[in-house]
């Protein structure tokens, strides 16, 4: 299996970035869900309806185990990229997996990002250009990803000639 | 340099082409409809607008296009109130085709396009050129070209033919527009199972129910039917061309309507072969390449080769203009596994009619499993046709259930690959193979469920991809 020659992982706290990623997400929906329930008795719709927004609401906390909980630790025990002079591979995932083959000579631009909860986690997220999509290697420490920047965009100066 | 405009005769032609456009609902709104409602003349006053405006436009581009071209550049101005200034060096320029439709023949026009490198604003289009003017531009676009290489001086010298069609191949080819007579049969069919039914639709039933009248009909329409297929395979095809030099294809078709276009070899990224049922059965196939840069002028698209073409002279052809792209047949097919994986996976749409169905119309519940029975088959099929290979720098496939095409790609026009595999697939041990190649701006294409091993060794094989390049940079030599 390929698995073994990727080695570089990503920063571990990226677990707790996620969980607040998730976790927001999921107070914006209850919070909406909540709404409507209020307004679904404030305004005598149909029992039914009301019904509805308890079903979606309980589904929604259920779900979170799943996202807030189990996710965001499969997620960033699964992610393996690898990157040289010649190829950037990322590979994902467990249950279904990716696994992408880019050649540096083929990337267009690489960007770094950062949101809220990556800064306060000091961790930045590297976005690779290329001709149909843009990878995003999700989170590495700021240094790390500076230097993993530079060095892509060093590899992507190369013109290939077939 | 001087700057030159269009011909006057396109204003003639312009006219001509607005008569063309607008003679069929002028007659509609003007002297058949006789209605003199209020809708009636709101739509006959905005066509006249409309009318007018086309002319005004057609004359603004008349007086503001203008263009010079010399043995380096071409550049071309245009637009009235947002200006348009254009350059492009002649080496930049990668297409040239010509168009031009009967009526643009009555008037000595053609229609050129120039096709660039680049993805933003990329063709030059002149609408109405003297055919001479369009030689002439050409000329020069393609001597740049040429005189990279070698010969000069050898002008008007055509290269070498590769294929013409004979008149025996196109009546071959008419035969695949045949198909709709099957209706005639289905049609009989239909007929005799509504009679066994007593259902009778007046005068349709007494004129139907006379044989003498049934069997002239029946042999009126497929004479019809030949008649057009033969008509319109021969307009399109008679004529037809391929001629190649080392660095490009030259294409010319059409007996009223002419189009000549282009294609250089480098640009080439894949090379596809397509066959319909009836086509397999008449032993031709259709030839496609995927070129960077999309081809299309006039509605047809233009990367398709020929779509007529006998399988045994299709390798030979391709065999004289893009060997590189020459393959034997894919061999390797789908596991048994890979066909439980796909015949056992659910149909949302199945489930979703059947409750549908079960809820509003109870007792035809069984009508949802027409969907299984054709899925199925469909599934089965396309499991069957497919094949695959990856020879050591070249990746084929070929897949589809009915219309069966196949795909050769080479490794170094792959700009990405991936892997995936579904938690689904997981469970045969399969997994999908995706492929990105360099299009306008690109294409994806993927092959299902081949085994997880074979998935793995195509990342290997990709990244041997090292290999088929030289590489040129400041940093990194290898």
């Amino acid at each position: 299996m390929n698995e073994t020659q990727l080695t570089r992982t990503i920063a571990p706290t990226f677990v707790n970035v996620q969980r607040w990623t998730e976790g927001v997400t999921l107070l914006i929906t209850m919070t909406i869900l909540l709404a409507l329930y209020g307004a679904s008795l404030y305004f005598e719709w149909k029992t039914w309806v009301s019904w509805l927004f308890v079903i979606l609401l309980v589904l929604d906390m259920g779900m979170s185990v799943w996202t807030v909980g189990i996710a965001p630790i499969l997620l960033q025990k699964y992610w393996r990229f690898h990157v040289d002079e010649t190829y950037i591979q990322l590979r994902y995932g467990r249950l279904s997996y990716e696994h992408v083959v880019i050649p540096t000579a083929k990337i267009q631009s690489v960007r770094l990002q950062q949101g809220p909860f990556l800064r306060r986690y000091g961790l930045m997220a590297v976005t690779i250009d290329t001709l149909s999509d843009a990878h995003t290697i999700p989170a590495l420490s700021t240094e790390e990803a500076r230097i993993l920047r530079d060095e892509i965009a060093r590899y992507a100066k190369v013109k290939e000639v077939a | 340099m001087m700057w030159l405009r269009y011909p006057l005769s396109k204003v003639l032609y312009d006219i001509a082409d607005l008569i063309k456009m607008f003679i069929i609902p002028a007659f509609l709104l003007f002297i058949v409809s006789e209605s003199t409602s209020l809708a009636m003349t709101i739509v006959r006053y905005l066509f006249v607008v409309f009318v007018v405006l086309s002319s005004i436009v057609n004359l603004f581009t008349m007086v503001t296009f203008r263009y010079r071209i010399n043995d380096q550049q071409i550049e071309v101005r245009r637009g009235l109130f947002s200006r348009t200034e254009q350059i492009v060096p002649l080496p930049h320029i990668q297409n040239v085709q010509s168009d031009t439709p009967f009526l643009q023949r009555l008037f000595g026009l053609t229609t050129l396009k120039l096709e660039m490198l680049d993805a933003s604003d990329s063709t030059i289009t002149f609408s109405s050129l003297k055919i001479a003017e369009a030689k002439r531009i050409t000329a020069i676009v393609n001597q740049e070209v040429v005189s990279e290489l070698t010969i000069v001086g050898t002008e008007e010298k055509e290269p070498p033919l590769i294929f013409t069609p004979t008149a025996n191949d196109l009546l071959k080819a008419t035969f695949t527009s045949f198909s709709f007579l099957v209706i005639i049969p289905l049609g009989i069919k239909l007929w005799n199972m509504l009679d066994d039914y007593n259902v009778s639709i007046g005068w349709l039933n007494k004129l139907l129910q006379s044989s003498w009248f049934m069997i002239p009909m029946i042999i009126g329409i497929a004479v019809l039917a030949v008649g057009i297929g033969i008509i319109k395979v021969f307009l399109t095809y008679w004529g037809y061309t391929l001629r190649s030099d080392t660095t490009t294809l030259y294409i010319k078709k059409g007996v009223l309507s002419e189009t000549k276009f282009t294609i250089t070899k480098s640009r080439v990224q894949a090379v596809v072969y397509e066959q319909s049922l009836l086509k397999r059965m008449l032993g031709l196939v259709s030839i496609k390449l995927e070129t960077t840069g999309e081809l299309t002028l006039s509605e047809t698209a233009l990367n398709e080769i020929y779509p007529y073409m006998p399988v045994k002279q299709a390798e030979q052809i391709m065999q004289q203009i893009l060997p590189q792209f020459v393959l034997e047949s894919p061999q390797k097919k789908l596991s048994l596994t890979a066909l439980w994986s796909r015949l056992l996976k659910p149909s949302y749409l199945f489930i979703i009619a059947l409750i549908v169905l079960l809820y509003l119309a109870s007792p035809y519940w069984y009508v949802a499993f027409i969907w299984p029975i054709v899925l199925t088959s469909y599934r089965f099929f396309k499991w069957r046709n497919t094949r695959y290979d990856m020879a050591q720098s070249h990746l084929q496939w070929q897949q589809g259930a009915f219309v069966t095409e196949r795909r050769i790609h080479i490794r170094a026009t792959i700009t990405e690959v991936k892997v995936t595999q579904s938690a689904w697939q997981r469970l045969f041990g399969v997994a999908t193979i995706h492929t990105v190649i360099q299009a306008k701006p690109y294409a994806k294409h993927c092959l299902k469920d081949i085994p997880i091993q074979e998935a793995e060794q195509f990342v290997t094989w990709y990244k041997a991809r090292v290999n088929d390049m030289t590489y040129e940079g400041d940093t990194v030599c290898i």
